[in-house]
């Protein structure tokens, strides 16, 4: 019924999971687009669910915490997702290879299949930060033939990309 | 949409593999089995068994359809499925169509060429299961696969290690709590989901910590158990003369053995913990368990004290005292003199009367006796030599006759008598029994030798059996080439202090003791007495002693026999000629 009365109005709602590695940037992202402006954050043991619109869309975000030792917890957030968020820390060269094994642990869940893909490469403002198209590669997204997906770099500190990526999501989620 | 009837997943397989529905239809079919497999994780056993079996289908196309059913469930099915698709039993089964050995000649080209493209994309994409790979190398080994298939990267999916799930995380219960609460849009809910995964993470860490302590208590224990065997080493080192075993070794070891029982205690704990939850962790606790048992029981012997040889000297004073009883009737001299400085004078005077005597009466073997008493009898000497030399004879063949009658002055060798104990002749190991039926033990011989180079001499103070008159005895602990469980060795050396040589030294001993078998090496020597130009030289005899039971000390009767001759103070020796005393005292 909710989402009848949504679609006469024209307005969309969207269940956004947000998950990536430990710090690399998910609370602080999400509470800039909740808030408009950076907060200090301590590393997240459970989740922060907010509502954020844009453009007329509300978005349904939820930051779980990313410790290796919680992990295990991520799967019971898939149900209902429409989109992934999957942040990572464009300059940590050294963990691309464990972010590159939880991305695809999640999207092969079959209560993933649906959810489209959207990668924030953020800290873009440090110096050695890798770009999207060496972000790509090394996660391994060109293997990814059955949905859509996107690598957006972003600034979480400073916004940058972070509403370009929102636009990303909401032409390209499905109803 | 309607509802489909619930039907077996065999109904689904079948569909799934007809080829004559459409694709839409089998791709349906394969997701209800998918459905279904993470409804029941054990359904997708049945679902790859029964593929599996569709394989060796007669018809190809029905074959190629099962291949690309298998690809698709192995793409969506989950780890299920790439654990069952990994095993040998279904592996196997694609094997036996590609291989000329088996049906790979009734197979088509198009179907082989199939298979080899899926084994390939497996083993690229499930690295984590170590069989894909080994089949396909395998394959490629035989000649069977020549080359790699052509396949373009977005059709090899990548599936990442399954995470080595904690049991705090994977409780159930917990699992389904938690979803629930996360499915609901209540804040309240949500705010106990929050508490909830605190709660988990907690009670993770506190798992953590245990098993934390758990490993240092392991390692701790290895420690101590080197540390105990160390200390072992080193007492048994102390044994044969060798290192520096100390009390305070003694004590560490007493501490360290109660640690790693204290530590064992602990340990039975984690096994039935870890026995409980099958933990690999369980064979290193149960390894270290034994190694700790290893160590443990030597330490429960009791140890034996060392025994000083205090109790050896005590019996030195009596004889003392009787000695110099002995020497004051035969003392002309008056008593004043004899605490003077001119002892010695004194002495010396005396031992000329008495062989005065001996020139007196020339029936008399002019023999030096340490026991003085026999001289008031010398009437009875011969009788009395007699005696004890058949009575020695008797007992060193080791016949068993009755006690002889004591001749009287057999009584007057008491006061040499000492007492040596074999505890402190280091009796550690308990006796051998003779064989009952042998009267004459043949394990210690009749004569012994002293062989210096087979000699290990122990390293403890040695026994004062003797040190009167210039004449010292010491009995020195050894291991010779005569030492077992139940035979002693000993070292005694005779040493002269006076400034003269003795000869014809002769040390004889007997004992009455019934448990012990003696043996004293047989030697007549010559002894030099302290010459300022060279070293003290000693006379060294062998001793044996075999016990026969178990006893803890022997009484032991010496004599030691020697003539007394003065020699020059330059070097050298020469036998002068008695002469009395009055001549002496007519020249002053």
């Amino acid at each position: 019924m909710g989402k009848f009365l949504s679609k006469i109005f024209g307005k969309k709602e969207l269940r956004i999971l947000m998950l990536g590695l430990d710090a690399a940037g998910k609370t602080t992202i999400l509470y800039k687009l909740k808030l408009g402006q950076s907060v200090t954050t301590i590393p997240t043991v459970g989740f922060n669910v907010e509502t954020v619109t844009y453009k007329n869309i509300k978005f349904n975000v939820w930051d779980v915490g990313g410790q290796d030792k919680i992990r295990p917890l991520w799967r019971h957030y898939y149900t209902g997702t429409q989109a992934l968020i999957f942040v990572m820390d464009a300059a940590d060269r050294d963990r691309v290879d464990e972010a590159r094994m939880e991305l695809h642990r999640i999207i092969n869940d079959r209560e993933m299949k649906e959810a489209i893909i959207l990668v924030f490469a953020n800290k873009q403002d440090l110096a050695d930060a890798m770009k999207p198209h060496e972000i790509q590669d090394k996660l391994g997204l060109t293997r990814i033939r059955d949905r859509n997906w996107y690598v957006q770099p972003s600034c979480a500190s400073t916004g940058d990309g972070l509403h370009e990526g929102l636009t990303w999501l909401s032409q390209n989620c499905k109803p | 949409m309607e509802e489909e009837p619930v039907r077996p997943i065999d109904y689904w397989v079948c569909r799934a593999t007809d080829r004559f529905i459409g694709d839409e239809e089998r791709i349906k079919a394969l997701d209800f089995i998918i459905e279904s497999i993470y409804k029941q994780p054990a359904s997708a056993l049945l679902a790859v068994d029964l593929f599996s079996h569709k394989l060796s289908s007669p018809s190809q196309e029905e074959a190629m359809l099962t291949i690309r059913a298998l690809d698709y469930l192995v793409r969506n099915g989950g780890e299920k499925v790439h654990e069952r698709c990994g095993r040998y039993k279904f592996l196997n089964e694609l094997v036996r169509l590609i291989a000329p050995k088996y049906n790979g000649k009734l197979t088509s080209d198009a179907l082989k060429t199939e298979i080899i493209k899926l084994l390939f994309i497996w083993q690229l994409s499930i690295k984590h299961i170590p069989k894909y790979k080994q089949v396909y190398e395998s394959l490629k080994l035989s000649k069977i696969i020549t080359d790699d298939p052509h396949v373009r990267e977005t059709e090899v999916p990548v599936f990442a290690v399954p995470p080595v799930r904690s049991s705090v995380f994977d409780n159930e219960e917990q699992a389904v709590l938690l979803k629930a609460l996360l499915s609901s849009n209540r804040p309240e809910d949500l705010e106990t989901a929050n508490n909830l995964i605190k709660t988990l993470v907690e009670t993770e860490e506190h798992k953590l910590v245990k098993i934390h302590e758990r490993r240092k208590k392991l390692d701790h224990a290895i420690n101590l158990c080197n540390q105990v065997e160390h200390l072992r080493l080193d007492k048994a080192a102390e044994t044969i003369g060798l290192g520096n075993y100390s009390p305070d070794n003694e004590l560490t070891l007493q501490r360290v053995t109660n640690e790693l029982i204290q530590l064992q205690e602990l340990f039975y704990g984690y096994v039935n913990e870890l026995a409980e939850n099958n933990d690999p962790c369980l064979e290193e606790v149960l390894n270290i368990n034994d190694q700790i048992n290893r160590v443990l029981p030597e330490n429960e012997t009791p140890k034996c004290g060392n025994r000083a040889p205090i109790s050896a000297r005590t019996q030195l004073d009596p004889e003392n005292q009787e000695l110099l009883v002995f020497n004051t009737p035969t003392s002309e001299v008056p008593p004043k003199n004899g605490f003077c400085d001119p002892r010695d004078l004194e002495g010396s005077l005396l031992n000329n009367m008495i062989e005065s005597e001996f020139v007196e009466e020339p029936k008399i073997v002019p023999v030096q006796q340490m026991t003085p008493v026999l001289n008031r009898n010398s009437s009875a000497s011969p009788r009395a030599s007699g005696d004890s030399s058949i009575f020695e004879t008797d007992f060193l063949a080791g016949k068993r006759l009755p006690e002889p009658l004591k001749p009287p002055t057999l009584n007057e060798l008491k006061p040499n008598t000492t007492t040596i104990t074999l505890e402190a002749l280091e009796v550690l190991v308990p006796p051998m029994s003779p064989e009952p039926t042998s009267l004459s033990p043949k394990a210690i011989p009749e004569k012994v030798a002293l062989n210096p180079s087979s000699i290990i001499m122990r390293n403890r103070v040695p026994i004062e059996v003797l040190y009167s008159k210039g004449m010292r005895i010491l009995l020195y602990y050894c291991q010779s080439d005569m030492t077992v469980s139940n035979i002693h060795s000993y070292v005694l050396v005779i040493q002269n202090h006076n400034n003269f040589t003795i000869k014809d030294v002769n040390l004889s001993l007997k004992t009455n003791d019934k448990n012990v078998i003696i043996r004293l090496q047989d030697s007549v020597n010559n002894l030099a007495g302290f010459n300022i130009f060279g070293q003290q030289e000693t006379i060294n005899l062998l001793l044996c002693i075999q016990q026969l039971n178990d006893v803890k000390d022997v009484e032991l009767d010496f004599t030691l026999a020697y003539k007394k001759s003065l020699e020059s103070a330059i070097s050298g020796s020469f036998t002068l000629p008695i002469i009395p005393e009055h001549i002496f005292n007519i020249n002053f």
